[in-house]
């Protein structure tokens, strides 16, 4: 017997038997407007928050935001960045990367999470090897929490999604939270109509 | 006596708190964290419906454990992605090597994964010539010091940031003295960013994996998971059998009670969910047994697999913030490992279910509703039952029985208490040496009773 049908086999014979109870579904309390909400999450998370116009101011939040980033990619249509971004590049070329720009699918208000998959990310190092990172979100596409979330997202469409609520961040020297840990040192979240 | 340690969690214990002052920092700093997670929890109006929400999905998940797992290995397998099951530590150990050597890895990076602590993963690469590095800030840390982790989500809780900066200015060249965490977590930001661009595979733990869809959930704050596996061309996740949730809408219920649970945040700054390898690369899932399914089939402790490894009982737990990670000599430290560990090995790990107060606070924060205080109850019987508790105790626990079911008994030699144990040096009696004597009343309960009952009916 291989260890594969070793161990269902002794997971099959361990078992609860009997009657398991029906799992009963949560009703979240909803509490205020999503948008302040999500607004609120943002700042508390760490990250700065943006609400414009159209894609042209926020394109000029950014220029303004990041005013010393040279290597700017951006996977935004829309927005320009500094140099283009291929599918079959190799990760570790975006080490020298100041400012990623994507554009989020979806946002939770309760925590700020946006849903960021693979299909517009190009790369999916490049949320993360980026020095500063600013994700772009149509205000119809934030719910109050991640119940929502789960409902309209289809975590198995891309090879690979994540949800990222705030920049970069460690707590683990003596409690003192540090923004910058591996990943980005800022994150900005820019709400478009 | 601890199988990590060789000492009871008395001993342990007695070795932390020999340092006062450090006791007393480790307990406010740990009580400070369970406040945060308090203020998290009261921002979710229905929060004990998630937790009973999150208990039932979990009891349907031992329930029907072995098709859950058969359906994840099936979807995941049909993704790309190549699942291997280990029957126990040493298996696993040996399925990682086997996937190093085979893409000829000479520097691996991991990021937090409880179970491979629990596997000894390390020094079985490193003896076998692999690099290993932790990035996970905390991690690093404690392995720069040779040491395990003293708490599963704060890996370096124990130590002051001036130990940090010391190990620091040792091994990556900061400045002697310099122990501004900020600058210290900057050093360690370039130190590590050098090994992520280096690195031939990653490992990764599972916080959660979809049976339906052959995916699974990553949670961290630094990103660490993330730099490690996009990086290089092998991604290795080790789970847990346990770690199986039906459906990826039940994601949902956990994550909002796991980070809330953990650190007091509402979510971890990255939540990742892998289903397919990147293009050209490697995707490894292992699935580990390690003693899960003996647990399975103990009635009275299988609920303990629910555990979703967020450390709220730690931070709760009166034993803990006092005696310090280390105390318990088990990689899971603390309430919940305390009644993890005795199935893995009774009579090393028989002294951990009495490392508690049996005050329930566990059992209160735990988002998933474990009944912890009551299965530390538990394995004090077994483990008295199986004559693995130490003789003093045993024949003292006898001796009270007696005395308890005799009530004239009792009362004289609750008389004599009073007058004598105040008299007792404390090295004398087992009991004295590692807790203080509350005040003794003037009178028994009875004699006041007595007293003041007079008239009272």
């Amino acid at each position: 017997m291989n260890s594969r049908e070793r161990i269902l086999k002794a997971v099959r014979s361990a078992k609860p038997t009997g009657n398991i109870a029906a799992i009963p579904a949560v009703n979240p309390v909803s509490t205020g407007d999503t948008i302040v909400r999500f607004e609120a999450s943002v700042l508390k998370n760490g990250g700065r928050y943006f609400k414009v116009s159209g894609m042209e101011q926020a394109a000029e939040v950014i220029t303004r935001e990041y005013a010393a980033a040279h290597q700017i990619i951006s996977t935004v249509p829309g927005i320009e960045g500094s140099r283009p971004l291929r599918v079959d590049d190799e990760p570790h070329t975006l080490a020298d990367v100041d400012l990623a720009i994507v554009q989020g699918e979806l946002g939770v208000a309760e925590n700020a999470a946006v849903w960021l998959d693979e299909s517009r990310l190009v790369k999916r190092a490049l949320p993360f090897i980026a020095q500063n990172l600013a994700i772009l979100i149509r205000e119809a596409d934030i719910v109050a929490t991640l119940h929502e979330a789960y409902a309209r997202i289809n975590v198995a469409e891309a090879g690979y999604g994540v949800f990222v609520s705030a920049p970069s961040k460690t707590a683990d020297i003596e409690q003192s939270l540090v923004i910058g840990a591996h990943g980005p040192r800022s994150l900005s979240v820019i709400v478009m109509p | 006596m601890s199988a990590d340690t060789g000492k009871s969690h008395a001993e342990g214990a007695a070795a932390f708190l020999a340092d006062r002052p450090r006791s007393k920092w480790h307990d406010d700093t740990l009580w400070f964290v369970r406040e945060k997670r308090d203020v998290a929890m009261r921002e979710v109006p229905e929060w004990e419906e998630l937790r009973n929400t999150a208990s039932a999905i979990k009891d349907d998940v031992l329930a029907n454990l072995d098709t859950y797992l058969a359906h994840f290995e099936q979807a995941a397998t049909a993704n790309g992605v190549k699942v291997l099951w280990a029957v126990d530590a040493e298996e696993h150990n040996r399925h990682v090597l086997n996937i190093l050597h085979t893409h000829r890895v000479r520097r691996l990076v991991k990021s937090k994964s409880i179970l491979t602590e629990e596997c000894h993963l390390n020094p079985f690469l490193e003896k076998n010539g692999i690099e290993v590095v932790d990035t996970d800030l905390g991690e690093r840390i404690v392995q720069f010091l040779g040491k395990p982790p003293s708490h599963i989500v704060m890996p370096a809780i124990h130590l002051k940031k001036k130990e940090i900066g010391d190990i620091f200015h040792e091994k990556i060249g900061t400045r002697a003295g310099e122990d501004d965490p900020q600058k210290l977590t900057e050093a360690a930001r370039g130190h590590l960013r050098e090994k992520f661009l280096q690195a031939d595979a990653a490992l990764t733990g599972v916080n959660f994996a979809i049976a339906e869809t052959g995916g699974f959930v990553v949670c961290t704050n630094e990103g660490n998971a993330d730099m490690g596996v996009h990086l290089a061309p092998v991604h290795i996740a080790s789970m847990g059998i346990e770690k199986i949730i039906p459906r990826a809408e039940h994601l949902a219920v956990f994550l909002r009670l796991l980070a809330r649970s953990a650190t007091g945040q509402s979510i971890t700054s990255y939540t990742s969910h892998f289903h397919r390898p990147a293009p050209g690369r490697q995707l490894y899932v292992i699935l580990v047994d390690n003693g899960r399914s003996r647990q399975l089939g103990r009635p009275d402790f299988r609920n303990s697999l629910k555990c979703i490894r967020c450390g709220a009982c730690m931070n709760t737990c009166p034993v803990y913030r006092r005696s310090g990670g280390y105390s318990y000599g088990f990689t899971v430290p603390g309430p919940i490992g305390s009644i993890l560990s005795p199935n893995l090995d009774l009579k090393a790990y028989s002294s951990l279910p009495f490392a508690s107060t049996l005050c329930g606070s566990c059992t209160d924060v735990c988002p998933v509703k474990i009944n912890i205080h009551e299965q530390l109850f538990k394995w004090r019987q077994v483990i008295s039952e199986a004559r693995e508790a130490p003789l003093s105790k045993r024949l003292m626990m006898k001796a009270a029985g007696r005395v308890f079911s005799r009530p004239g008994m009792f009362r004289f030699s609750a008389r004599v208490a009073r007058v004598f144990l105040p008299l007792l040096p404390g090295r004398i009696t087992v009991w004295g040496r590692s807790r203080d004597l509350p005040e003794i009343p003037k009178e028994t309960f009875r004699e006041w009773y007595a007293k003041n009952a007079k008239g009272q009916r």
